[in-house]
């Protein structure tokens, strides 16, 4: 199948600049033929237009940093190519303690679980010109696994002269997106090597100015395949697992609730019930839980005159011990950050708590 | 309250063209389930490469004029890896597989509560036939997966939707392979027999491999 479309991209080499459309590629036999698309001249040689036909293109974006001063353009790349490998990984951090001897299995702790993707492809080339637009290409994606800097200025001072400082801020961050296989993901990047196979053969030095075969500088060689590897590791910001806050009371559907299948997308076809979207949930409304840190974590939920209210209600004509039931209050708010139902949320106040019904 | 997803193996309308069909009649199925939320999801057993490795570890101690140490064994683990290949025969059965291995992807996560703390770990019960069956038939194995590989192998072929044919793969952005490769490594858990007159917990057919 790949080798009918090549050889039809090596015979309308060169001058057409009206590209018919490509022969169906699958069974689909009867599919309606599309109107000639304009396109420039070195892309109706391309090889790469093999990869435009099947696979969808790469897209590579730089997400802009936070910090002031970052030097450079960010990088937008995006290009079709012919891909070779896909390798996904997902790896699970457990911990396993071994407890006692002769004790059948230990105990399996779970710390989670992280995704890593190593693509492997290649840009080959017909033209020259294609040829500079692929090593254009590596050159960019090289770009990709060094850090960012910014510059810091520092205004002249009477007894000091200004000066501009360039400091490390951190790697790049980029929305990767390949198809159905990776779908908009962040990630950064953490390999990339290319290979340029001699083999293939390069495209010449002829004196005079470049053709679709030969170019004009010498002491340059321009591969006609270069074969790339590059590794992303992928960084979620959206939820995972099952349930979760996006999901309260749902805790057999994914967190995300995103009306998406995950990872890969599956196209038109219905998603599974528990991957569908159910109703958003806004988080204020949710419980909030208290952490050690926070402003009011060992502040009492509710006041001591709360409580008293509370309990004289559910036990009516008890009397309160005020002392009482401020520790009381104050439990509640240890309860809470706990995470277990504080006592006053009970539905019958201690025994303790009942003085005396003759007491005035 | 949703059910449980139960995602058997393709049944829809290109059934005929697939390896799905050959696979549900000779039983050659392979189900993981979900330990925390019962999710079940299962595929034909194309399987190469099944390893299970029983290793015991030992305590050594050694003592004056004696050449050979004080075996001692402290435990036993189970290590079990495996290749699964997936294998689409039409863009219908690549689809809904893309959504089965989806759902297999996402064991690997756990139950987690609503202020985010992880609730439920995530141990998938495995059922391989007879190389994975745990002491009661037509149960697996439960297994704490440390990593799963997918993988694909482009030079194998892909299918691409209509829309790819036609115009140049402007294609809905949908790319499935032909094939692809799912490795998967795990350690056993053993389950434990706690039957009151027998000292042994582990259970008398452990393991089994189908052997009776």
């Amino acid at each position: 199948m790949s080798e009918e479309i090549v050889a039809e991209a090596d015979a309308d080499v060169v001058e057409a600049t009206q590209i018919p459309p490509l022969p169906s590629l699958s069974g689909n036999q009867g599919s309606v033929a599309t109107p000639p698309t304009i396109r420039p001249i070195v892309v109706s040689t391309t090889v790469g237009r093999v990869g435009e036909a099947l696979y969808p293109p790469l897209s590579i974006v730089e997400i802009p940093s936070e910090l002031e001063g970052v030097q450079g353009a960010g990088i937008d790349l995006q290009f079709f190519m012919i891909p070779t490998t896909f390798n996904e990984s997902f790896k699970s951090r457990w911990q396993s303690e071994d407890l006692s001897q002769g004790r059948i299995n230990p105990i399996h702790n779970y710390g989670g679980t992280q995704r890593e993707i190593a693509l492997s492809f290649t840009l080959a080339a017909l033209t020259v010109e294609e040829a500079r637009s692929n090593l254009n290409i590596c050159e960019i994606l090289a770009r990709t696994v060094y850090g960012r800097y910014r510059n810091i200025v520092t205004p002249a001072s009477l007894t000091v002269a200004g000066r501009t400082d360039s400091i490390f801020a951190g790697h790049r961050e980029f929305t990767i997106d390949f198809g159905s296989l990776i779908r908009n993901e962040r990630s950064f990047i953490n390999k990339f090597s290319f290979t340029a196979n001699i083999d293939s053969g390069v495209f010449d030095y002829a004196e005079g100015n470049d053709t679709e075969v030969t170019h004009g500088k010498p002491g340059v060689a321009l591969p006609r395949e270069v074969n790339i590897d590059i590794g992303l590791t992928i960084v979620h910001y959206h939820l995972l697992g099952f349930g979760g806050k996006n999901r309260p009371n749902e805790p057999l559907r994914w967190a995300e609730n995103k009306d998406r299948d995950w990872p890969h997308g599956a196209g038109s076809i219905a998603l599974q019930t528990y991957m569908s979207i159910s109703q958003e949930v806004n988080p204020l409304s949710l419980p909030r839980v208290l952490k050690s840190g926070d402003d009011d974590f060992y502040r009492p939920i509710r006041s001591a005159d709360a409580v008293e209210e509370a309990y004289a209600a559910a036990v009516p004509g008890a009397i309160a011990d005020r002392e009482l039931a401020a520790q009381i209050a104050h439990e509640d708010a240890m309860d809470l950050a706990a995470g277990i139902a504080p006592t006053s949320f009970r539905p019958n106040p201690p025994e303790d708590y009942l003085v005396s019904e003759s007491e005035p | 309250m949703t059910s449980p997803a139960d995602m058997r193996v393709y049944s829809g309308a290109a059934k005929n063209y697939s390896v799905a069909d050959w696979a549900e009649r000779q039983g050659y199925v392979i189900r993981f389930i979900h330990e925390p939320t019962r999710h079940q999801v299962e595929f034909p057993a194309l399987i190469s490469d099944f390893t299970d490795t029983h290793s015991p570890t030992f305590g050594q101690t050694h003592g004056a004029n004696m050449h050979d140490p004080i075996i001692t064994l402290t435990k036993t683990d189970r290590e079990i890896s495996f290749t699964m290949t997936v294998v689409n025969a039409s863009i219908d059965e690549a689809r809904y597989n893309t959504q089965c291995v989806n759902l297999l992807i996402q064991m690997l996560y756990p139950s987690v509560s609503e202020d985010g703390s992880f609730v439920g770990k995530p141990f998938i019960n495995i059922h391989l036939m007879n190389f994975l069956e745990g002491a009661v038939a037509g149960n697996g194995i439960t297994c704490v997966v440390s990593s799963l590989n997918y993988g694909v192998k482009f030079a194998d072929g892909v299918i691409n939707a209509d829309e790819g044919d036609t115009t140049l793969n402007r294609s809905g952005k949908e790319i499935y392979p032909q094939s692809l490769e799912i490795n998967i490594s795990a350690k056993a858990v053993i389950a434990g027999d706690r039957v009151p007159d027998r000292a042994n917990p582990l259970p008398e057919n452990y393991p089994s491999y189908g052997s009776k």
